[in-house]
């Protein structure tokens, strides 16, 4: 099982592939999910999604504009994630950080368009700059549809 | 240093109390495979790890684990939320909540309070990534465990986001020990 895997493997963990390690080729075409399925399924790397018993993941489905807005801004932190740790293991692969960059750029854009009409999400947010103070504002996370 | 964002990892949205569920799902908040030991156990190691490499797998894939504490600690506290004294009491969570009102407790599903004895920690990082690779089964197993005992979709849907995790997370600790096997760190 690996990154580049062409086909989603269906049996259990397939075995290490001998001399692969520790290199490897930083050339050949990542085989990503797109961020919305991605997110959905629970990884963004085609080989290493494994469901269980072909459990069909659920893709949630924003029924209003602040969960769509919301949604973009969680499946490209969750894609911006998955290619962190990837990079963590293989530094070298100009191809996965350019895929990295983008979704970068993605991830800060929808952020700051959520926090320009709802609430702050973090620190940094814009519209923590007046009364009553943004982040006292709104449910917090655990407490269900926002 | 850490920063919040107001926000899950991944939606949750659970309508439907069920008492006997959180009293199951609790353990991956605070049992032995749960995702509070995963989380300190990554980042209490990374300090050891031999190279940056390592030194940066371990401090995400730590950070991520916080983050799914709190998707776990949100899934219990929706299945918990509105219950009568006498739902608690059938359910048997009287207990708790003599002791500990409406709050979560970091504990396994018998009860047991999270302990430090969860994680390991030898010095040695194919060993700590050994250990590592089998939490994450661990951690599969149980997900898969609580997803034959649940049965409304709202709770099935996260933990099943949470299972295909652990199976990157297994997969990205290999490839860290795979490559230390061979450059003979160790």
């Amino acid at each position: 099982m690996n990154y580049r895997d062409k086909s989603i493997p269906t049996g259990p963990y397939s075995k290490p592939k001998p001399g692969m390690m520790p290199q490897m080729p930083a050339t050949g075409t990542l085989n990503l999910f797109p961020p919305d399925e991605g997110f959905a399924r629970g990884t963004i790397f085609r080989g290493l999604y494994e469901p269980y018993k072909k459990q069909t993941p659920i893709r949630p489905v924003p029924t209003t504009e602040r969960e769509r807005m919301l949604h973009d801004v969680n499946k490209y932190y969750f894609a911006l994630h998955e290619m962190r740790m990837y990079l963590d293991n293989f530094p070298d692969d100009q191809e996965a950080i350019n895929v990295f960059t983008n979704f970068q750029r993605n991830y800060i854009k929808a952020k700051r368009e959520y926090e320009k009409r709802y609430d702050a999400l973090d620190i940094e947010a814009a519209n923590l700059d007046t009364a009553p103070w943004n982040w006292t504002v709104g449910k917090w996370p655990w407490e269900g549809v926002m | 240093m850490w920063r919040y964002e107001k926000r899950l990892q991944y939606p949750i949205n659970i309508k439907k109390k069920d008492l006997w569920m959180a009293r199951t799902i609790i353990t991956q908040y605070g049992g032995p495979d749960g995702e509070l030991s995963a989380s300190l156990r990554y980042l209490n190691q990374r300090y050891s790890m031999p190279d940056d490499n390592g030194k940066a797998l371990l401090t995400d894939i730590g950070t991520e684990e916080l983050a799914h504490m709190e998707m776990v600690a949100t899934m219990v506290h929706q299945l918990m939320k509105g219950a009568t004294i006498e739902e608690l009491r059938e359910a048997g969570m009287d207990r708790h909540f003599a002791q500990r009102g409406n709050d979560l407790f970091l504990t396994d599903a018998f009860g047991n309070p999270w302990t430090a004895a969860y994680i390991g920690a030898v010095g040695d990082p194919v060993a700590d990534l050994s250990e590592n690779m089998a939490a994450e089964q661990k951690a599969r197993a149980v997900y898969e465990n609580l997803i034959e005992l649940a049965t409304d979709p709202a709770i099935i849907d996260p933990l099943v986001w949470l299972r295909e995790r652990e199976v990157v997370h297994f997969e990205m600790f290999r490839q860290l020990y795979d490559r230390y096997k061979n450059l003979n760190l160790i």
